[in-house]
């Protein structure tokens, strides 16, 4: 007998029932994490140095424009209400720095610890091994710009309440600026206001040495 | 010759409860004895749970803003209006940092702290309000202060938010 020169297929009943089974069996198996690997590091001192530039430049402006205040007795509508705008900016504006401040203040050595990490993680190998090389010059800045964000924090919270209290006295009064009280505040309120941008100078120069430090690893490629 | 019902019968039965002991006894295994009570409810951290949470937190920063931007119009109770809307967005946040994986709160460690303490931040210009009305200043006027400065940075921390949730695949498959 010729053997039938069209076979019979090969059931695909067993295998197909073996992947559904698999499938099956599996299906409560998906993992809860995202599959995708976790994404690059966010470049740590970049950011803080543009958010510390903006609260500098807040700081500033506003101390600008308590002098223009304290110099005006009675004090125009136009100065106060625009005094009034800048001490709204600086809440705003540095509101980015304080809840960096108070980050660092709470999570602190483990806050470095994965500002290194960071580093560490770089693109660029050389970068990633200066930061590695240099940890401990990092961990000094590291500490000086924690220590100067808490000097400025602390400083914030009664700048902003003596400028609290300038601006309510002149919408009462405009020669509220004239009475030796007001004069006390104000003397009080922008050495406060000094200290913060004393503080905020400090973590700006820190955090450029500490960009240097990188920058001199890229330039001797 | 006739064969006796019991001598079949007993060797029958004998096997059917030996394999009701060994087949029984695997699945008994599974229920744990003595019953121990249930693991306490952990958030579940599957995309959907995440994305569900950050949909929550977002739409709370609008409720909040909301009321920041209402608050004026209030005859009674803005100040605790706004209170309670912020209050319900911390817990609203804290949900959301629960149905975050391992990786991601390690990943994320220094961003997350960060939106903390912008909640932080945020709530101090509750104390500075009670401050200044205590000092004599109107409530109204000092409410109207810290309700602007409230909405704004609000602003500023849903856009913080939003870039950590994406910088941390938040919600992704």
């Amino acid at each position: 007998m010729k053997p039938s020169s069209n076979p019979r297929p090969r059931s695909c009943g067993v295998p197909a029932a073996l992947f559904v089974g698999v499938l099956l069996a599996t299906a409560g198996c998906a993992s809860d994490k995202p599959n995708s690997p976790m994404p690059a590091a966010r470049e740590d001192v970049k950011e803080l140095r543009q958010i510390t530039a903006d609260s500098i430049k807040a700081v500033k402006v506003t101390l600008r424009s308590l002098d223009r205040v304290s110099a005006q007795v009675p004090c125009p509508p136009r100065v106060s209400d625009s005094f009034a705008r800048d001490i709204q900016r600086l809440e705003v504006q540095s509101f980015k720095m304080r809840a960096h401040a108070q980050a660092i203040r709470a999570r602190g050595q483990a806050y470095f610890d994965q500002w290194h990490e960071h580093l560490a993680a770089l693109h660029d190998p050389k970068l990633r091994k200066r930061a590695v090389e240099r940890h401990d010059l990092l961990q000094q800045s590291f500490d000086k710009i924690r220590d100067n964000a808490q000097q400025a924090r602390a400083a914030f919270q009664p700048f902003m309440s003596g400028l609290h209290r300038l601006r309510n006295a002149l919408v009462n009064d405009p020669s509220a600026a004239a009475s030796d009280a007001k004069k006390n505040l104000i003397r009080t309120t922008r050495e406060n206001g000094q200290k913060v941008a004393a503080g905020l100078d400090a973590i700006q120069n820190e955090l450029k040495t500490v960009a240097d430090t990188l920058k001199q690893a890229k330039l001797s490629q | 010759m006739r064969s006796n019902p019991r001598v079949v019968l007993l060797p029958a039965t004998v096997a059917a409860l030996v394999c009701v002991a060994v087949l029984g006894s695997g699945m008994l295994r599974a229920q744990p004895w003595p019953y121990a009570p249930p693991p306490p409810m952990a958030a579940p951290s599957n995309p959907m749970a995440q994305r569900s949470a950050l949909q929550s937190v977002q739409s709370q920063v609008s409720w909040f803003q909301n009321s920041t931007r209402a608050a004026s119009s209030y005859q009674t109770g803005a100040y605790g209006t706004v209170w309670q809307q912020f209050q319900i967005l911390r817990g609203a946040y804290n949900a959301f940092t629960g149905t975050l994986t391992s990786q991601q709160l390690s990943q994320g460690g220094n961003e997350l702290a960060e939106l903390q303490g912008g909640l932080d931040v945020l709530q101090e210009a509750f104390t500075n309000y009670q401050q200044e009305v205590a000092d004599g200043e109107s409530s109204a006027s000092a409410l109207n202060d810290m309700c602007q400065v409230l909405y704004q940075a609000s602003g500023v921390w849903l856009q913080e938010l939003n870039s950590v949730s994406n910088r941390l695949r938040v919600g992704w498959q």
